[in-house]
């Protein structure tokens, strides 16, 4: 089934559902027939339980249904409308066909802000895979003390990004913070690291990886579900600790990597809190996030159609993205061992 | 079937609770126009650190219309021409009916539909015509509330900037205090660097310990130095930007070498050391004796007289490239507009009136040190602090931006380029590209443009002052 | 892609690790045993990355507590010399701390509430319902997980201008009437555990799916549940964008835009002191719900086997 059919069957079986509601006992009526032939003629007719089932299936996500519709298809295609006008929110918009697209790829600020994107992705998200990944071995381990270990290593994770920028503030304060401190020991002269283009995006790229312990919480459950057997069988093999690691864990944590890689992406494509919260864009633009410069646009200067050409480059290219995460996973990602 | 109408009912009733409970709270309570109270004015006013002057305003403003009520809020901003906070609330139906905002950003929040023009707010209650009317504040003021054939606002301030010296300092090190007195003209560019080697103190690793000046810090920034050059940032006959023509590579180029000369990262370090981000009013280089020279504008005497007021210190007019070279400096400011949606109202009319006109102003300029814009209150000796007449004299020389429709996108770009510069991120000639490429589009979409007559140029009024 | 693993019927084993004995302490997960000396080598390893990740927030209690005084004091002290309470005092006074707090509270709950319920019958009719072509339809739910919320930026934000809903919470709170993917997702690969005997039971018995629902899944799916609300709870008290788009009002404000204002607007005035005091209150009620339910962290997170 597609898309635009389970919309489609939607408000069918809500007019069905809601009409019988007036008479008690509609549940026990011949429903309605469904018009689902129209291309599916080559489909075995269903069964008045199957039937049944499936009004009732239908009715039971019929909230998830309107959600989509108004909160994921009709955006998706009024981003599009608007993307092609020039339009502030305060005036009718003006349809001005592609210039906004035009205009996206020759505005230096988007090359800037793309570029800032994709270094903040490139560092963060594999840093983040591996980290969340040894969190959750630590929070895995067979110890007295694995749930101090779990609550420890899982609390910053709740800090809000708000918070944590505030924090990090604290933290880089070039006259008190503790980093510069640290770092000073090193050698390092005294740095106004968020004032600095080299260091901005660092800062928020190590104070990323404090919230790791949300993607370590699903490597857990994915750990969880490795079967001893296998450890068992490859001790009994002689494997040793890293081998183990290395031809069960990771082999079959591979969905799971497959998941917090994907989640990390879409987080690194959307990374603005920190940004709008620690240094505006600065310094020399370092951490103008696609995002922010979106933002800015939609909100500060009131081009709500250039910032929606912003935001539909973005999904084509998340789609794009995904597209090839799945096709490397194809390769990569290993579905054959059954966990039980 | 009891369990699909319990569902239904369950779903049917969250959603209405919702959608009702926003109604009442939004719909009915957000009128605009003219549905709002007419005789309630709801004010975003000046920034926080003044508000009370502000409030010294409207109770002047109260004992003549005891019948109106102003509502003051102050509004954030994350930064220069940043209209987040107006553009959702206009958007949100809770905009304000008198906004005080940036005038620069006037021309390119009008050409976005969030102001309302006042000209028949002026036919309507003061029956003459626009340009008779706003001929009772300074021109070029006026020219940046005027967007395609209407105005949007009164203006408010202005400011000049001038360079501040620490005559102890000068003293100390032994400057010649002829060169300091802005009498004799402003200094050379050579000049400063003379200076600068007699001043600036650096320790055996190379960190600043005392500095000239900083060409970037307060008011001192890339753009001032195009204004000060004289650079024209838009061709009004060909409606084109110029941020990369040759006038403005030259200062770009001048300015990139200040930038090495002095060493960006270490003189970035001296200010965070002895002015950090966060630190209070009272600490800052210049106040503690370890900067020479402040560039800033008629504030900074307010500033002065509060945290330092026993320093002895003088005003002198910022330098410029050529020996013999007449004393120029910049004007900027802000205005009261009426955002979309502003009840557009006879109470709300006689508030923004009262506060851009004579009695409104002069509280203000007296309080928070700024020069006054209405031609009456520059007039009267009691209109504004004297202790900022240096100011107020050289608005004689002060030039002011173009009034374009892509002002903050022009401040932005500017702040870049000098940003970009100062990190050495960039050839001043690529950077100056990449700025035209920025703003020079979304200029075009404007285009053909009318600009007031003699827009940028000093204001006619303050020769005659000058007289005085 | 893990999803077209998940579409297909898996399913799910609940894997859980069993209960641990006494004797099983010192094993790594794998099942190996360290040596003495391994165990306390990597003990001392654990014991410096609990130490950076605890950091964050001892650092800003500590501060939190400081005077203005010795928070500039170099080299910086690790414990304060004096203890100031009175920051938290001033913290709360200096901005209309309590203000923020009741309408995050406030938000917060509603979305909780409704996300409970909405995910729940939702993640049901996914998960206990046979009915024709519903993996293909759930296949569209995880295709919603991948969704950049940006695209959905700007026409939502429209949509309630038009609708006369900014500056309320509606914009804010309504989207969790309709269940969104991820927490759908958690909720049906745990309630795919539920053994269909007993659903099938309470069916011939006459009992409605929606009594079914809520008398009999719901009680055994409380570890997800609990997972979902808690994630539901700290994704809402920590939004940023949803109401720095839609609140403008002060005394609309939530806890993250509130406070950020407030430093933007008096950015002389706030001592870092008083921020540190600030945004500790703000973290205090998240770790009380951790504490409370984080029992449910690890057994409430299901993936489902993967095929």
């Amino acid at each position: 089934m597609s898309t635009s059919d389970a919309i489609a069957a939607n408000p069918r079986a809500g007019g069905a559902g809601t009409g019988h509601a007036d008479r008690p006992t509609a549940g026990t009526e011949a429903p309605p027939p469904l018009r689902r032939g129209d291309s599916g003629s080559g489909k075995r007719r269903l069964t008045p339980r199957e039937k049944k089932n499936l009004r009732t299936g239908l009715l039971f996500i019929s909230p998830w249904i309107i959600g989509v519709a108004v909160f994921v298809i009709y955006p998706l295609v009024y981003s599009f409308a608007i993307s092609l006008t020039q339009y502030s929110g305060m005036q009718a918009p003006t349809f001005i066909g592609m210039k906004n697209y035009i205009a996206a790829f020759a505005d230096p600020m988007v090359h800037t802000s793309v570029g800032n994107t994709v270094y903040y992705m490139v560092l963060a998200v594999p840093i983040g895979l591996v980290v969340a990944l040894l969190l959750a071995l630590a929070m895995n381990r067979n110890v007295r003390e694995v749930a101090i270990y779990r609550t420890l290593l899982y609390l910053p994770s709740l800090i809000p990004m708000f918070a944590m920028s505030f924090i990090f503030i604290v933290f880089v304060n070039p006259q008190f913070g503790i980093v510069n401190q640290f770092l000073g020991l090193f050698g390092m002269p005294d740095t106004n690291l968020l004032g600095d283009p080299r260091y901005a995006k660092i800062v928020m790229i190590v104070m990323a990886q404090l919230g790791a312990g949300n993607a370590a919480l699903i490597y857990l459950a994915g750990l969880r579900n490795i079967p001893e057997t296998l450890y068992e069988a490859a001790r009994i093999d002689g494997a040793g600790r890293m081998r183990q690691f290395f031809s069960i864990t990771v082999p079959l944590l591979t969905p799971t990597i497959l998941f917090n890689l994907i989640t990390g992406v879409s987080g690194a494509m959307m990374v603005f809190t920190e940004a709008f919260i620690m240094t505006n864009g600065g310094p020399d633009n370092a951490t103008l996030f696609y995002m922010l410069y979106l933002y800015r646009n939609a909100f500060s200067y009131g081009q709500l159609g250039f910032a929606s050409a912003l935001a539909v480059l973005l999904f084509l290219f998340g789609m794009v993205l995904a597209g090839l995460i799945y096709w490397l996973s194809r390769r990569f990602v290993n579905y054959d061992v059954s966990a039980g | 079937m009891i369990d699909r109408r319990t569902l239904l009912r369950a779903l049917g009733a969250g959603a209405t609770v919702t959608v009702a409970g926003g109604s009442i709270v939004s719909c009915t309570n957000r009128p605009t126009g003219a549905d709002r109270d007419p005789d309630t004015v709801r004010v975003w006013g000046i920034w926080a650190s003044d508000s009370d002057v502000e409030a010294d305003v409207v109770e002047a403003f109260s004992e003549q219309h005891p019948e109106v009520n102003i509502e003051i809020s102050q509004v954030p901003s994350s930064g220069e021409g940043d209209a987040s906070s107006v553009i959702t609330s206009v958007r949100g139906r809770t905009g304000p009916d008198v906004y005080f905002s940036d005038r620069f950003n006037t021309a390119q929040f009008a050409s976005l539909g969030l102001l309302e023009p006042i000209d028949p707010l002026i036919e309507e209650y003061e029956g003459v015509s626009p340009e008779e009317f706003m001929s009772g504040w300074v021109k070029f003021a006026t020219d940046e509330l005027f967007y395609d054939g209407q105005y949007y606002g009164l203006p408010m301030d202005t400011d000049t900037r001038g360079m501040y010296v620490n005559l102890d300092l000068a003293d100390e090190v032994g400057i010649d205090r002829e060169l300091l007195d802005p009498g004799n003209g402003p200094l050379t560019y050579d000049q400063m660097w003379e200076i600068d080697e007699q001043v600036s103190v650096q320790d055996d690793r190379g960190t600043y310990e005392r500095v000239t000046w900083i060409p970037w810090d307060d008011q001192a920034s890339l753009l001032t130095w195009a204004m000060t050059s004289e650079v024209s940032f838009f061709d009004n006959e060909t409606c084109r930007m110029l941020l990369n023509a040759p006038e403005m590579l030259a200062v770009a180029e001048m300015y990139a070498g200040w930038v090495e000369r002095l060493d960006f990262p270490r003189l970035d370090a001296f200010k965070a050391t002895y002015e950090p981000p966060n630190s209070p009013p009272t600490q800052s280089s210049f106040f503690s004796d370890r900067q020479l020279f402040q560039i800033t504008g008629p504030w900074g005497v307010q500033s002065l007289a509060d945290y330092k007021p026993d320093m002895n210190y003088t005003v002198t007019h910022l330098p410029v490239p050529e020996a013999g070279g007449a004393p120029v400096t910049w004007a900027g400011g802000f205005a009261l507009t009426m955002p979309k949606g502003a009840s557009m109202s006879r109470a709300a009319w006689e508030f923004f009136k009262f506060y851009a006109g004579y009695e409104g102003q002069k509280i203000l300029m007296n309080g928070i040190s700024r020069i006054p814009t209405n031609l009456e209150t520059i007039k009267d000796p009691e209109g504004w602090n004297p202790d900022i007449s240096f100011f107020v004299e050289i608005m004689g020389v002060a030039k002011s931006r173009p009034p374009l429709p892509v002002g903050t996108k022009l401040w932005d770009a500017m702040q870049t380029v000098q940003e970009s510069l100062n990190q050495g991120s960039g050839t001043p000639e690529g950077l100056l590209d990449e700025a035209q490429r920025y703003v020079d589009p979304t200029m075009q979409q404007f285009c053909p443009v009318t600009l007031p007559e003699g827009y940028g140029e000093p204001d006619p009024n303050f020769d005659v002052r000058g007289e005085d | 892609m893990a999803i077209t693993t998940l579409e297909t019927e898996t399913k799910n084993l609940g894997q859980s690790t069993p209960l641990k004995s006494r004797s099983d302490y010192g094993r790594n997960a794998d099942g190996s045993r360290q040596g003495p000396v391994g165990q306390w080598v990597s003990r001392f390893v654990m014991l410096i990355v609990l130490i950076l990740f605890s950091l964050p927030l001892y650092w800003m209690f500590i501060s939190a507590l400081k005077t203005p005084e010795e928070l500039a004091q170099f080299p910086p002290t690790l414990f304060p010399h004096e203890f100031r309470w009175q920051n938290f005092v001033d913290a709360v006074t200096v901005m209309p701390f309590w203000t923020f707090f009741r309408n995050s509270a406030i938000i917060t709950i509603c979305v909780v509430v409704f996300s409970v319920i909405s995910n729940f019958i939702v993640a049901y009719g996914f998960a206990c319902i046979d009915w024709p072509g519903r993996n293909k339809v759930f296949f569209i739910v995880l295709a919603t997980l991948f969704l950049p919320f940006p695209v959905t930026l700007i026409p939502m934000f429209d949509m309630w201008a038009g609708l006369g809903f900014v500056n309320t919470w509606v914009p804010l709170i309504a989207p969790a009437l309709f269940a969104g993917g991820f927490f759908t997702f958690l909720l049906r690969q745990f309630m795919l555990q539920t053994p269909r005997d007993m659903l099938d039971a309470a069916r011939v018995d006459g009992a409605s799916e929606w009594s079914i629902a809520w008398r009999i899944v719901f009680p055994t799916a409380r570890p997800a549940v609990t997972v979902i609300a808690i994630f539901a709870a700290v994704g809402t008290w920590n939004d940023f964008m949803g109401p720095l788009i839609y609140l403008q009002d002060t005394n609309k404000q939530t806890l993250s835009i509130g406070m950020q204002v407030f430093r933007s607007v008096n950015s002389q005035d706030i001592q870092f002191n008083l921020l540190m005091a600030a945004s500790f209150l703000v973290l205090l009620p998240l770790v009380i719900l951790f504490f409370m339910f984080q029992r449910y962290f690890i057994s409430g997170i299901t993936l489902g086997g993967f095929k």
